[in-house]
């Protein structure tokens, strides 16, 4: 395990061979309801047309504010949640074609970690039992699963003799570390991680990224890292996509989406965020935006970011037409008819 | 903003603060000897990580922690305006709620009743405080409605929270806390459960507020960059102790205290994001136990001889304090 202060370069990523996971299209509904035979009267749209690549050993951030669909996306490319459309491809297999016995499959080489360690843990399994049943349902681990399960919790910084616990003994930052283990467990090249960090302590969030980081190197992990914290999906990502109502509106390199931001929501996103440097803030740049996210069950028409956008180019076409994410020449692509460039 | 280190006198004066809460495990000392002061017109902020007693303080102050479990000790003082408010009355207390001490807390939600009206709920402070009459105090609610910049006003003062957005139900609380016109107002992670850009409307809000009302803004949170946005000073807590005091100036790029030191580089950087972050090891220590001696040196990475013994806020300076005996030097 790397101590603070090592620092290894992390390996460089060859984007020009095939993606990992390639997703297009990607929608998830979920039917409105209504009276005593459930009529359907609409439809909340919460991922409304997702497009992204992720080459294996990156970091892609999917960033947005709650509501956006960034962890109904998490879970739409996995199927535990059930897409409505699109398309999602992981290492080439059509994932949404798998039957049962393919979705097993898929899971043992994509998993999740989810935001809350507390309810994602069965507070009646010993932290052995948990690892243990985890390998035992993908027929791994043998008659050693009790050392796999050791080996898993040094692994993430946990001791062996942890390996009797339950979670209740464990803090918050120990737990999310369960939760990294349990995932690890079976050995899997992707992990969706949702939120991991935001239920800790700031000083704990720094080890469990740090973990996080150190264990992406070491095994060569490919991560969909989801979270509404902007500095730390800098921090963590390769690459950046911010999401508002549903839809991819920025992707680009992390160093050119923070300093660069070409989309006037990123940009007013980015503009809000609390910077702990009191030096200046009285003259620093802010746009504050007016008025709440629209519901995804009656986004706006055209491009739904409209009715909010303080971009002074703003005209008729905003309203009417929506705009293609269209890729510039540097891998930077904002879904906006009048895009900020600097000069 | 500025002025107001120097133009305003003491409103509220804290002095060694104990709230200690008798449990089944044993006593737990959540605020163990905490003393700050918040003046007129200021924002004094308290950061501190989860279980620092930040919240205990703030609801002391109040008085509005149960008692029992938990248990002013003697020797605490709470002075506000003077006036002493460990051991006043219910009836005093209640008088000074609302009235001259408001709180907004984090989750407007569950601080709001579901089933009244918005417009009711602000108006109950009025007719209970300022004596309004329903209509007036309807028509005053609409007002208050409109300063904290809910659009529509007519409409909402007859909606019920539900209806209302989480940024907009946080404008209501802070019409409420508004109403009459208090001259502290406690704000307890006032922005924690909402969205970057709501957060951003919110807290200009508040200092607007802070300015156009001339009131004090006691700010709790536990988040760095929320108090170098809005805070005059700063208080930084650490296992129910105050550990460093200082202008945001001061806190932000001269930190004494280790602790102080290690929860600002724990922060991503947006200069050098490849950096690996620099983080605190092991985790915030048990109230029912506090460590022996300096409770942040089993994590300290400069702990040594000389940290075994109980540490004082060394002065360093008019409002520039820290708990390490190592500043002296």
């Amino acid at each position: 395990m790397l101590e603070s202060g090592v620092v290894s370069a992390k390996p460089h990523i060859d984007r020009s061979g095939p993606p990992l996971l390639s997703v297009r299209g990607l929608k998830k509904h979920f039917p409105i309801r209504k009276g005593t035979f459930g009529r359907v009267v609409g439809q909340v749209k919460a991922v409304d047309g997702v497009d992204f690549d992720l080459w294996p050993g990156e970091t892609l951030g999917l960033v947005g504010e709650s509501g956006c669909g960034k962890s109904t996306t998490g879970r739409a490319v996995l199927r535990l949640l059930e897409p409505t459309d699109g398309s999602v491809h992981f290492d080439g297999d059509d994932v949404r074609a798998l039957d049962k016995e393919g979705l097993r499959k898929l899971r043992r080489r994509a998993q999740f970690v989810f935001q809350d360690p507390f309810g994602s843990l069965n507070p009646r399994m010993s932290v052995g039992a948990m690892l243990e049943e985890a390998l035992k349902v993908h027929g791994l681990g043998g008659p050693n699963r009790r050392d796999r399960a050791v080996e898993l919790l040094e692994r993430v910084g946990l001791r062996s003799e942890h390996v009797d616990r339950y979670p209740h003994e464990f803090s918050g930052g120990q737990r999310q570390r369960l939760g990294i283990a349990r995932a690890l467990s079976v050995e899997p090249d992707f992990l969706v991680l949702d939120e991991p960090v935001s239920a800790l302590d700031v000083s704990v969030q720094a080890q469990v990224v740090n973990l996080l980081e150190d264990l992406q190197r070491e095994l060569g992990l490919t991560y969909l890292f989801i979270a509404h914290d902007l500095a730390l999906v800098e921090h963590v990502s390769d690459r950046v996509s911010v999401m508002y109502l549903g839809r991819i509106v920025e992707t680009a390199f992390s160093h050119d989406l923070y300093r660069d931001p070409r989309h006037p929501y990123t940009h007013a996103l980015l503009s809000a965020v609390p910077r702990p440097d009191p030096a200046g803030r009285e003259d620093r740049e802010r746009v504050v935006l007016t008025g709440d996210v629209p519901s995804p069950s009656d986004p706006p028409p055209g491009c739904p970011f409209h009715p909010r956008c303080p971009n002074p180019r703003k005209d008729g076409r905003c309203s009417t037409v929506y705009p293609g994410a269209e890729t510039a020449g540097d891998g930077h692509s904002a879904a906006c008819h009048y895009p900020y460039f600097k000069v | 903003m500025s002025d107001a280190q120097t133009a305003g006198a003491s409103l509220l004066a804290v002095s060694d603060l104990r709230t200690w809460f008798h449990t089944d495990q044993g006593v737990a000392r959540a605020v163990d000897g905490v003393s700050f002061e918040v003046r007129g017109r200021e924002t004094l902020g308290i950061v501190g990580e989860s279980g620092c007693g930040k919240t205990v303080t703030s609801l002391s102050v109040l008085g509005l922690l149960p008692q029992p479990p938990a248990k002013i000790q003697e020797g605490s003082s709470i002075r506000f305006e003077g006036e002493e408010l460990v051991g006043a009355s219910t009836k005093r207390m209640r008088a000074l709620r609302g009235n001259e001490i408001s709180m907004i807390f984090q989750e407007p939600m569950s601080s709001l009743n579901p089933v009244y009206k918005v417009g009711d709920q602000i108006g109950e402070a009025l007719r209970l405080h300022r004596g309004m009459n329903k209509r007036a105090s309807r028509a005053e609610a609409v007002r208050l409605l409109t300063e904290v910049g809910i659009p529509e006003p007519d409409r909402r003062v007859d909606e019920y929270p539900h209806q209302l957005s989480g940024g907009m139900r946080q404008r209501v609380m802070i019409a409420m806390a508004l109403s009459c016109e208090p001259q502290l107002l406690i704000a307890d992670e006032p922005t924690t459960a909402l969205d970057v850009t709501i957060q951003a409307q919110i807290l200009e809000l508040l200092a607007s507020l802070r300015d156009s009302h001339g009131m004090a803004v006691l700010l709790i949170t536990h988040d760095l960059g929320v108090v170098a946005e809005v805070c005059d000073r700063v208080v930084v807590m650490y296992a129910g102790q105050v550990v460093e005091t200082g202008t945001v100036h001061e806190i932000f790029q001269d930190p004494q205290h280790p602790y102080t030191r290690g929860l600002l580089d724990s922060l991503p950087s947006v200069d050098d994001p490849g950096q690996r972050l620099r983080s605190i090891p092991g985790t915030v220590p048990n109230p029912i136990a506090w460590p022996h001696g300096c409770r942040f040196k089993d994590r300290c990475s400069l702990a040594g001889p000389g940290c075994e013994k109980p540490q004082d806020l060394v002065e360093l300076g008019v409002d520039r304090a820290a708990r390490c005996w190592r500043v002296e030097s």
